[in-house]
């Protein structure tokens, strides 16, 4: 009976201690754990991944899916450099009108494998990627396939990245409409797209949604809606997806635009984190 | 050995829940493999075993997701501890407590994992959801639970940890 209170007395204490502990032991608690298990995340995902394509493609070699890793690669670049010179078309127009000079950025993609969907506690719509802090990826970095943006980094550790979709509900965009530029917010809804399950047949598929939208500009299904670049975290002109329907807010004071995200988040792969770098005229992916 | 045993199923566990995809249609809920495997040392071995395994699969569910450090843990400390209260209650030979306790357990973790975790941030979570995965989660503990009890007592069985005949659950079917 006494051995019972101390073993009872002991979990308790280490409940507060772990509950009480300050956030920076807390994170490289998280990290180091993280990394621990990072090795077994890999086998495990490499095992699960390798099988299907084994079943699926026997007579793939490992050349062949090497040449497919790379022609991954020149696509994302190639999409991401088309993109960049209409960009620049736009910019430049603008300039010519208002005779303003910008400073334009340009960006580092780092390359990264998804290793798990979604958070061993499902509240959560994440992603874990399979690099980290070492590969010099930050927390709050913009997150992008080559259709458009996925996400944002969350938590890092040397070796893994969590990702928090945008069809989380705690993941906020500020987003501008490519057409007439209107600024807007946007959330996910409570739902989707983290799995390629057969259980997604049965429920219809919910977009993200956009709030906060100038009632006065309009905006129609169909329209891109690009990231802004005012919230800081996402840089400016990455697409978000695109908008399938639109509707007053029941306060009517603002426009609230669902929006299909570009990229196929159910079937993700590959994905790059984009990182800040500075001005050398090109796209780098590493 | 007993210990190895539960430090390496706990971690196992721990990464198979993470791989394991969310079921879209029961509000994203996961499988409840590591409240399972607490429930399985919560009604098959006494106290130490039970917090322990609360405290070590809390511990890892905190580090690998977003949650906050030490709210899983709570969480599934008292899961072990309560459902540790009614182990000599239960038949040991019958499959009707582990699934009727994964889907209380299930339920009442989540639940209580959500009132925890909105005292410490904003919700952005609509309420038709999270009572969806509440009950998805209960849902699939009634299977998931059952699963746990047959893998790691016949690993226990195995490696020599309990007896055979007096293994916790089925020990006819399975040998």
């Amino acid at each position: 009976m006494q051995g019972k209170k101390y073993v009872i007395g002991l979990a308790l204490l280490a409940v507060l201690v772990l509950l009480n502990l300050p956030i920076p032991a807390t994170a490289r608690l998280k990290r180091g754990v993280r990394d621990g298990i990072a090795p077994f995340q890999n086998l495990s995902f490499f095992l699960f991944h390798g099988l299907g394509e084994a079943v699926a493609s026997p007579g793939e070699s490992r050349t062949s899916r090497t040449e497919k890793q790379q022609r991954i690669e020149q696509v994302a670049n190639l999409q991401h450099e088309v993109r960049d010179l209409r960009r620049l078309e736009r910019d430049n127009d603008e300039l010519r009108k208002l005779l303003e000079y910008r400073d334009r950025q340009k960006y580092r993609l780092i390359l990264c494998e998804v290793i798990a969907r979604g958070d061993a506690s499902g509240w959560w719509q994440t992603l874990t990627l399979n690099r980290g802090s070492d590969d010099g990826l930050e927390p709050g970095s913009a997150v992008v396939t080559p259709e458009g943006l996925i996400g944002r980094t969350q938590e890092i550790s040397r070796r893994t990245s969590d990702v928090l979709l945008i069809t989380d509900p705690n993941c906020r965009v500020s987003c501008e409409l490519a057409t007439h530029g209107a600024y807007g917010i946007l959330k996910g809804k409570e739902t989707v797209l983290t799995t390629p399950t057969r259980m997604e047949m049965f429920t219809p598929l919910q977009p993200c949604q956009m709030d906060y939208i100038d009632k006065d500009k309009p905006a129609v299904p169909g329209e891109d809606v690009l990231t802004s670049g005012l919230g800081g975290l996402f840089p400016k002109g990455l697409p978000v997806g695109k908008i399938s329907r639109v509707q007053i807010d029941e306060s009517k004071l603002y426009l609230r635009a669902e929006v299909t995200p570009s990229a196929r988040l159910g079937a993700l792969r590959y994905v790059f984190v984009v990182l800040q770098a500075p001005s050398t005229g090109e796209i780098r992916i590493e | 050995m007993s210990w190895v045993v539960l430090v390496m199923v706990i971690l196992g566990g721990t990464v198979l829940q993470t791989l394991l995809p969310a079921l879209h249609l029961l509000a994203d809920s996961k499988l409840p493999i590591l409240p399972g495997i607490v429930i399985y040392y919560a009604l098959t071995r006494h106290s130490g075993y039970a917090l322990t395994a609360g405290l070590l699969a809390g511990f890892l569910q905190d580090a690998v997701s977003p949650i906050p450090m030490g709210l899983s843990t709570l969480t599934f400390c008292l899961l072990a501890w309560v459902t540790g209260r009614f182990r000599n209650l239960v038949m040991p030979d019958s499959m009707l407590p582990p699934m009727l306790f994964g889907a209380v357990g299930g339920a009442a973790t989540t639940l209580l994992l959500y009132i925890l975790l909105v005292r410490h941030q904003p919700s952005s979570w609509p309420a038709g959801w999270v009572a969806t995965k509440i009950l998805g989660t209960g849902l699939l503990g009634i299977f998931c639970t059952p699963m746990a009890f047959l893998t790691v007592g016949w690993l226990d069985r195995k490696l020599g940890n309990v007896a055979a005949k007096e293994g916790p659950l089925i020990s006819d079917l399975v040998e």
